[in-house]
């Protein structure tokens, strides 16, 4: 039995699946990712692009690892036809010519304008901006109270006491660098390139004092809203979803971390064009609103603006007052390899795995 | 056939040899789908890791040079082996003096105090790790119950500290090293200890000189098992730990995930395989661990027998055999003279144990009735909210059809494969039982992530990764081996007279066994349908290797909940799990049969 037949009496053994009694309209398959960022990824996009196009839209709400994309581009086994990630990752991907170009002939031009050059890249479409920022619990310290008011306050443990979270560098694309950097005094225009053994030195400092370094979004709210640690890295958009549950969080938007998260269309898709026109429409500033009222993460169509509430606009990373003292995510230099083929962001993982254990 | 020769056979010896040889030909034909199927999705996986570690096409060392230079890769298999030493230590030694207790007890409480470790075992490892981190937290009824004495003033940091992912890791495998040394000494018969006694023994020396010596097999059993299997810790570590308790599996995971290094992810898998075959060189004794022979087959000399050598050797198989004798066994418990000294010790040791093993399984089902919107012990209100939220959310509904679908047909499969297989096995001749039964138990005891990674290096190429039929041949493996486990036993227990009688009044072999032995073992079969269900059910570390695109099990999306959500659902999802065992096996049971507990 040849392992071609051994697959099809394995599938031939399973129920048919839902997938296989769907209608014959067009369906593509997107990456909406998990938790409340996926639901509002339905809401603001799927739903109403459904409704409008007819094309039926499969929403995938797991996390996809970059490196699950890249096996799947190199197999061919590839079946999902949009995928959310980082500008790092987008890079790296268009470098290898895994990703489709994006097609901005079908955009209107008043929604192309409102997306910033960086929004548009030839190989992804930003859809939101989204932030690392300094949150505290204001319970424990209220804000007449000394508290730490940047980075390098809040390596300060003896003067400001409490119970600390960061995020965990496993990842390496997303990772407590620029806050080390910035905690050790390197000034805020000039972080890029990162200088990784400083970064290192850096969190030698705070490693005792860090309660959980936590991997994903909802770690991060569970440790806030559950008590456990009172300051700490957290998304921006976690942070107000746990104010608008009740919970007495405070946002530092001072020295803010924002970066984009981009659609992506993988070269292997089979159908590019409906994909286009999916990414298109959730680029609108409409839909970009809507997700921003649903998610607090901030649109990338700043065209958006005109139809937020102005409540919700000023808890928005991207909102004016919010940006005075913030940088930018550098995803190149994440994706920049040195002449060892290695990338920056494979530096920084292998240092953190050694680290960890030391 | 020189011996053949020498000895001048008559005609009648050479049909009896011929007779033999096609009997044994007949229970090979039973074994070999079940040895051909774990083959193509054990071994081969695993000969397929070891290629690709040596990094083929081109044969070198690369890897491993490079694993061996890697500061971060031999501190962490230095701490991942120390922590499974410790694990398997603290097993022994909360284990040991249980099974003891248990072994000892009389006929009635017995079943139900076994129960209490056989229900925390088929508890899903997801929930059970979910249920210390309600318990560890700082809110949790620990730390209540630490600050309420005054023993601390300030909540103890016991989530997210090595203690807390040492104390989960105990937990969970406990019982794994229970039910075997439960098993053997079970078999240890009592009248060698009053033989002791009434030679001047005193109940201290009688102990270490006749029953510890006998029931060593059952303890290097249960340590290499615990030790096989802590050594693929993944999940929990990494939930209830700290940064520094990675362990090997994790940077596999990630190696796997984030960097895509699939060369060097199977190198560290093969150093995780040697690890666990060292170990049971060293303690185990080599294959000894698989089945041990020890002098058990004095139990059943009272008894038929034709099939005194089967029960002697295969009941006494490590995990198999606690599995097999404590629910499947119609004798179980008698009272035996325990030295009076230390009865009552040994009564609440092994009390305040059990209590250990159940009590995160309780105060999950407790919260889950919370009407609070976030975990905290104890609640404060009382509802049914959460199981009314599990219910009113198709993504959930979803996710558990998904994983019904998956376990039903793989327990099927497991259950068409392994049947036949215990058949041959029991019935067949020594060598290939011995053969069979180190293969066709060997899934078991392979650390997960080792398997999960040779799946996941096989499926990509078969084009089944992330597909329903390829979750689906992954749990079947795991779950012919509990077929053949209790079945196997089961059958053992029947009477092989019944057997002989069908044949000698003319049916043939295969009549016989779907006519007569079939029915039999029915009630073994359901069982065993059960376990293999409730694995594949809850399965979640081979899962999240191979499913991830586009595949959500329940257990893959109660794991991304635990990270995510900030509501009790999962605690009513996990009631439920806990519950599974608890409704499914006894009633199986009650539908008679050799089945007790």
């Amino acid at each position: 039995m040849d392992r071609r037949q051994f697959g099809a009496l394995a599938a031939g053994a399973v129920l048919a699946s839902p997938l296989r009694a769907r209608a014959q309209t067009e369906t593509i398959t997107v990456h909406v990712s998990g938790g409340f960022y996926g639901d509002g990824n339905i809401k603001a996009f799927v739903e109403p692009f459904e409704k409008e196009s007819g094309i039926h839209v499969n929403s995938v709400k797991s996390e996809v690892p970059p490196a699950q994309f890249e096996l799947a581009a190199k197999t061919g086994s590839l079946d999902i036809d949009a995928f959310l990630t980082t500008e790092a990752n987008g890079t790296m991907f268009a470098r290898q010519g895994y990703i489709a170009d994006i097609d901005y002939s079908i955009y209107d031009k008043e929604e192309l304008a409102g997306l910033n050059p960086v929004s548009r890249q030839p190989w992804g479409v930003e859809s939101i901006e989204a932030g690392f920022i300094l949150s505290i619990n204001s319970e424990v310290h209220p804000p007449g109270k000394p508290r730490p008011e940047d980075w390098q306050q809040f390596w300060d443990y003896e003067k400001f006491p409490g119970v600390r979270t960061l995020q965990s560098g496993q990842m390496g694309t997303e990772g407590p660098w620029e806050e080390a950097l910035l905690a050790d005094g390197v000034p805020i225009d000039k972080l890029y390139p990162l200088d990784i053994a400083r970064a290192f030195r850096s969190l030698d400092k705070i490693k005792g004092q860090i309660r959980k370094w936590w991997a994903q979004g909802n770690d991060v709210m569970q440790l806030f809203s559950s008590g456990v640690v009172d300051m700490g890295m957290n998304f921006d958009g976690r942070a107000t979803a746990l104010q608008a549950a009740g919970k007495p969080i405070d946002i530092n938007y001072n020295e803010a971390k924002i970066y984009g998260v981009y659609w992506i269309i993988p070269k292997a898709s089979k159908h590019i064009a409906a994909t286009q026109k999916f990414i298109e429409f959730a680029s609108r500033a409409k839909q970009q609103a809507q997700m921003a009222e649903i998610t607090k993460y901030a649109p990338s169509n700043v065209g958006a603006y005109k139809l937020i509430d102005p409540a919700i606009a000023k808890k928005l990373i991207s909102f004016p007052d919010n940006t005075k003292n913030s940088f930018r995510l550098n995803g190149t230099w994440y994706a920049e390899a040195g002449p060892d083929g290695k990338t920056n962001t494979a530096r920084l993982v292998e240092r953190w795995n050694t680290w960890i254990v030391q | 056939m020189d011996r053949a020769v020498a000895v001048q056979p008559t005609p009648a010896d050479w049909r009896n040899r011929a007779r033999e040889r096609r009997r044994a030909l007949g229970f090979a034909l039973f074994v070999a789908p079940a040895v051909i199927y774990v083959a193509l999705l054990f071994l081969y996986p695993l000969w397929n890791l070891v290629g690709l570690s040596l990094g083929a096409p081109h044969i070198g060392l690369d890897y491993y040079r490079r694993f061996l230079t890697s500061t971060a890769y031999v501190e962490t298999a230095a701490w991942t082996i120390g922590a499974c030493v410790f694990v398997t230590t603290c097993c022994l030694v909360l284990g040991y003096p249980t099974a003891l207790f248990l072994s000892n007890m009389a006929k009635r409480g017995h079943s139900y105090l076994l129960a209490l470790v056989v229900f925390p075992y088929l508890t899903s490892l997801l929930v059970r790790t979910y249920a210390w981190m309600v318990l560890l937290s700082d809110d949790g009824p620990i730390n209540g119950l630490l600050l309420a004495t005054g023993i601390v003033a300030h909540p103890a940091k016991l989530l997210f500290s090595t203690t807390g992912a040492l104390i989960g890791m105990v937990h969970i495998m406990l019982p794994v090293m229970i039910l075997p040394v439960y098993s053997v000494m079970y078999g240890i018969p009592e009248a060698q200890m009053r033989a002791a006694a009434a030679l001047g023994g005193g109940p201290v020396r009688a102990f270490l000189k006749v029953f510890l010596p006998q029931s060593l097999p059952g303890v290097r059993s249960g340590c290499t098992l615990v030790f096989a299997i802590s050594l693929g810790f993944y999940i929990t570590p990494a939930a209830l730990g700290s940064l520094k308790d990675t362990m090997l599996s994790n940077l596999i995971a990630s190696l796997i995930s984030g960097a895509l290094d699939f060369n060097f992810a199977a190198a560290t898998s093969v150093v995780m395989l040697i690890a666990t075959l060292v170990f049971y060189f060293l303690v185990g004794g080599g294959l000894g661990s698989l089945r041990q022979e020890s002098g058990d087959g004095h139990r059943h000399r009272s008894r038929a027998g034709p099939r005194r050598w089967a029960v002697g050797r295969i009941e006494n198989s490590g995990l198999a055999a606690g599995l097999g004798r404590g629910w499947w066994s119609r004798r179980v418990g008698r009272p035996r003279a325990l030295p009076r000294l230390g009865r009552w010790g040994l009564a609440a040791y092994s009390g305040l144990v059990l209590l250990f093993l159940v009590t995160p399984s309780i105060i999950v089902m407790v919260m889950s009735f919370s009407g609070e919107d976030v975990l905290g012990f104890p609640p404060r209100s009382w509802s049914l909210r959460w199981y009314a939220a599990y219910f009113d959310d198709p993504t959930w509904l979803d996710a558990t059809w998904i994983s019904a679908k998956i376990a039903l047909t793989s327990t099927a499969l497991a259950l068409l494969l392994g049947t036949p297989a215990a058949y041959g096995l029991v019935r067949g001749p020594r060598w290939l039982r011995n053969a069979g039964y180190a293969l066709l138990l060997a899934p078991l005891m392979v650390p997960s992530v080792v398997m999960a990674v040779g799946l996941f290096g096989i499926l990509a190429r078969w084009q089944l990764l992330g597909t329903m039929p390829g979750i689906l041949l992954a749990h079947t493996t795991i779950g012919i081996s509990y077929v053949v486990i209790i079945v196997g036993a089961t059958l053992m227990g029947l009477d092989r007279r019944l057997e002989l009688a069908s044949m000698s009044l003319g049916a043939s072999h295969l009549r016989t066994a779907t006519r007569i032995i079939l029915p039999l073992v029915m009630p073994g079969i359901a069982a065993a349908g059960v376990f293999a269900f409730i694995n594949s059910f809850d399965e979640v570390v081979v899962t999240s290797f191979i499913a991830s695109l586009r595949i959500e099990t329940l257990p893959l999306k109660i794991w991304e909940d635990v990270q995510y959500a900030i509501d009790p659902t999962v605690a009513a999802i996990s009631a439920m799990l806990i519950m599974l065992p608890v409704v499914a096996l006894p009633f199986i049971r009650r539908r008679g049969g050799p089945i007790r507990f």
